[in-house]
């Protein structure tokens, strides 16, 4: 897919029916141009698309049923909310709809708990008039029918660009962007709204946004989308846990992303030694990452460490190493091995619920007693804390600590931008 | 709305020079009317060729406006969505007619349309003449006043969110259904608006008209057959009428047809 200069490639992509998939990419990715080739209305210079079996890939976009809802929603400025909602149920082409989907929104109707909806399994003959009302009567918009788009809030406009666009009873639902215009508490309840109306009515949702946390809270499936390619493709937990490569886990919310130099098996194959380029060492648990091929980077979400004020030596059978220690100890859950840590904080942020902390890790040499070979440029580490825990532990800059973290929550990713 | 408190000297500078122009524009309008009197007026365009000519003329205007509509508002369409090699091309073309001198367009459709014409000779067999009849008028009228309904069309199409039409389609409605429940709506007003500027532009047609169809007399021939006939006084009723007449037609685009704010249109889904 092709647009100017920019060039999509995706590879392969398949979005089970039912399924909400959410395409996670930063501003310019593609995004946009995904959703509007699939709803048909970019040609394909390559490829092909396939919808519940049967190749669209040269049906127009009013031939597919694939909804599309646009970030500000482009609402028809010149009908009131009722024509909006009801512009696809002209019976004009609702003939035409008709024709081109043979059965009529029955693979639909499987996805559909039975009457959770007023909406429930629409029978055909159903006027234009109910379905409006069903529909906004759903979203909480009836309220709104006479009026025109023009003095709507953001909110309203998103529930009426959503009731027109599951007025026709996509088989597809296409949302771009759809939460980003709103502000923070109409994002929430629009946010629920969404995975309600899909819950209620069992329509394929592809969902594309650059907000991790809307990612996380809407998505059952994640693509990943970076510069016009997918990269990674699964549930939002393992994009989180084992991003790709790089790029993604900064996509993902990652801070701690260091470059690998060298790994090496731990002995009795149950971890992997990273050595850090700076010469500190951490260690991996083997994990599902990519195959080990060019160069990788280690990822340690910042959520994932522990942190502990003061240092006192040898505590849970540190290794004086600085660095790494091997599961010998057995302390931790179960996990093969653990990494501990020890450095000086240098700065906290405080966020409104959060606190990122990052600390400047010793040098080994420094901590006395350095046999793996000492970090000539100590690694900083960001570590996520609850607010409260500021102020309970005494962090503030400067302060001595120490960083825990299992060989699990030490993911090694391709350190180049994929492909 | 008090926003602008003092005048900077700039604004003093530029407000002295818009006003020099407008004054230009208004004073010989002004003298104009008040230079006749109510009943040399009266008398002058209750006379039989004028309201005859008024007629011709509003009618060869509004016949060349209809043909315009028919045939420049889809090129307008074309221009203002989709990219084609040579549009530059076709963009100058249509605004070709306003750059050339009208009596050159004149005698160029004369070649064309003329007894010895291009088009002119084959249909004068047929028995369909372009020249000294209403044909005549209308087609010059259709030649120097056309770019002005396809750009104005164009322009007003280019503001229509394409997003629109997309969205229209993915709800099942068919280009031409997209065509004619979106953008027409959306943009009408703009397509009104460069109907009226052509026909206004096509009644105070000159100069091809004259080369094309001297007769019947257009109301700008006559304004010019009197003038040179029999003088300044005898003209002046008729144009008197003519700027009064453009008065109103420039007041009703302005007032009716120029896009404002209403909750019926705006900017629509663009916050």
């Amino acid at each position: 897919m092709r647009a100017g200069e920019f060039t999509l490639a995706v590879d392969d992509l398949t979005v089970e029916t039912g399924e909400y998939l959410i395409v996670l990419g930063p501003t310019a990715s593609g995004k946009t141009l995904l959703l509007e080739s699939l709803a048909g209305l970019r040609r394909l210079h390559g490829g092909r698309v396939w919808l519940d079996e049967r190749d669209v890939t040269g049906d127009p976009p009013e031939k597919r049923r694939a909804g599309l809802v646009y970030q500000d929603y482009a609402l028809f400025p010149h009908l009131t909310v009722a024509d909006n909602v009801g512009f696809g149920l002209e019976r004009s082409h609702a003939a035409d709809l008709k024709r081109a989907t043979g059965g009529g929104g029955s693979e639909r109707a499987g996805g559909k708990p039975a009457g959770a909806t007023p909406d429930g399994a629409a029978p055909p003959s159903r006027t234009r008039r109910q379905t409006i009302e069903a529909l906004t009567g759903m979203l909480g918009i009836t309220h709104l029918l006479e009026r025109y788009p023009e003095g709507l809030s953001g909110g309203e406009k998103q529930r009426v660009a959503l009731a027109r666009a599951l007025a026709v009873e996509p088989r597809l639902l296409l949302l771009d962007e759809p939460l980003s215009a709103l502000d923070g508490p109409t994002r929430l309840e629009l946010r629920r709204e969404l995975k309600r109306i899909h819950r209620e009515l069992g329509t394929t949702v592809i969902h594309v946004t650059h907000d991790l946390d809307e990612a996380m809270a809407l998505g059952e499936r994640m693509a990943v989308l970076v510069r016009g390619s997918l990269r990674q493709v699964g549930t939002p937990t393992e994009v989180t846990r084992h991003p790709a490569d790089r790029e993604i886990a900064a996509l993902a919310g990652i801070p701690n992303v260091f470059d690998v130099e060298e790994t090496s098996l731990v002995a009795g194959g149950r971890g992997v030694r990273a050595r850090l380029r700076g010469g500190c060492e951490l260690l991996a648990d083997l994990s599902p990452g990519p195959a080990a091929q060019g160069p990788l980077a280690a990822v340690v979400r910042a959520e994932e460490i522990e942190i502990t004020p003061g240092w006192s030596h040898g505590v849970d059978g540190l290794a004086d190493g600085g660095g790494l220690v091997d599961g010998a100890d057995g302390r931790v859950d179960g996990a093969a091995a653990g990494n501990r840590l020890r450095g000086v904080i240098a700065t906290v942020q405080l966020q409104s619920v959060h606190a990122l902390v990052e600390v400047r890790v010793d040098p080994v040499d420094a901590a006395g007693g350095a046999e793996t070979g000492g970090c000539a440029e100590p690694p900083v580490f960001t570590v996520d804390v609850l607010r409260p825990q500021v102020e309970k532990l005494g962090l503030e800059p400067g302060l001595r600590v120490g960083l825990y973290f299992a060989g699990t929550a030490v993911h090694l990713c391709r350190a180049g931008a994929g492909r | 709305m008090n926003r602008i408190r003092v005048l900077s000297r700039m604004d003093w500078v530029f407000s002295v020079a818009g006003l020099l122009l407008l004054l230009f524009i208004l004073v010989p309008l002004v003298a104009t009317i008040f230079a006749s009197s109510p009943g040399e007026f009266a008398k002058g365009v209750a006379d039989k060729g004028v309201l005859t000519s008024l007629w011709i003329t509003f009618a060869a205007a509004l016949v060349a406006t209809v043909i315009a509509l028919v045939v420049g508002v889809p090129l307008a369409y074309l221009l203002a969505r989709r990219e084609f090699p040579g549009k530059n091309l076709v963009e100058g073309l249509v605004d070709l007619p306003i750059i050339i001198p009208h009596t050159a367009a004149g005698v160029a459709l004369l070649m064309v349309f003329g007894r010895k014409g291009v088009l002119g000779e084959p249909l004068a067999s047929a028995g369909i003449h372009f020249t000294e009849n209403f044909a005549g008028i209308v087609v010059a009228m259709f030649f120097v006043s056309v770019p002005y309904l396809v750009d104005t069309a164009r322009e007003t199409f280019a503001l229509v969110d394409r997003r629109y039409e997309s969205v229209a389609r993915t709800l099942g409605a068919s280009p031409w259904s997209a065509f004619r429940r979106v953008t027409v709506p959306l943009a009408w007003r703009g397509i009104v608006a460069g109907s009226v500027l052509m026909w206004a532009r096509g009644i105070s047609e000159f100069g091809a008209v004259v080369i094309l169809a001297y007769n019947p007399k257009a109301i700008s021939v006559l304004v010019y057959e009197r003038f040179a006939g029999f003088g300044l006084s005898s003209a002046l009723p008729v144009t008197i009428l003519l700027l009064v007449l453009a008065l109103v037609i420039l007041v009703v685009v302005r007032t009716v047809l120029v896009p404002r704010r209403s909750r019926r249109r705006g900017s629509g889904g663009r916050s």
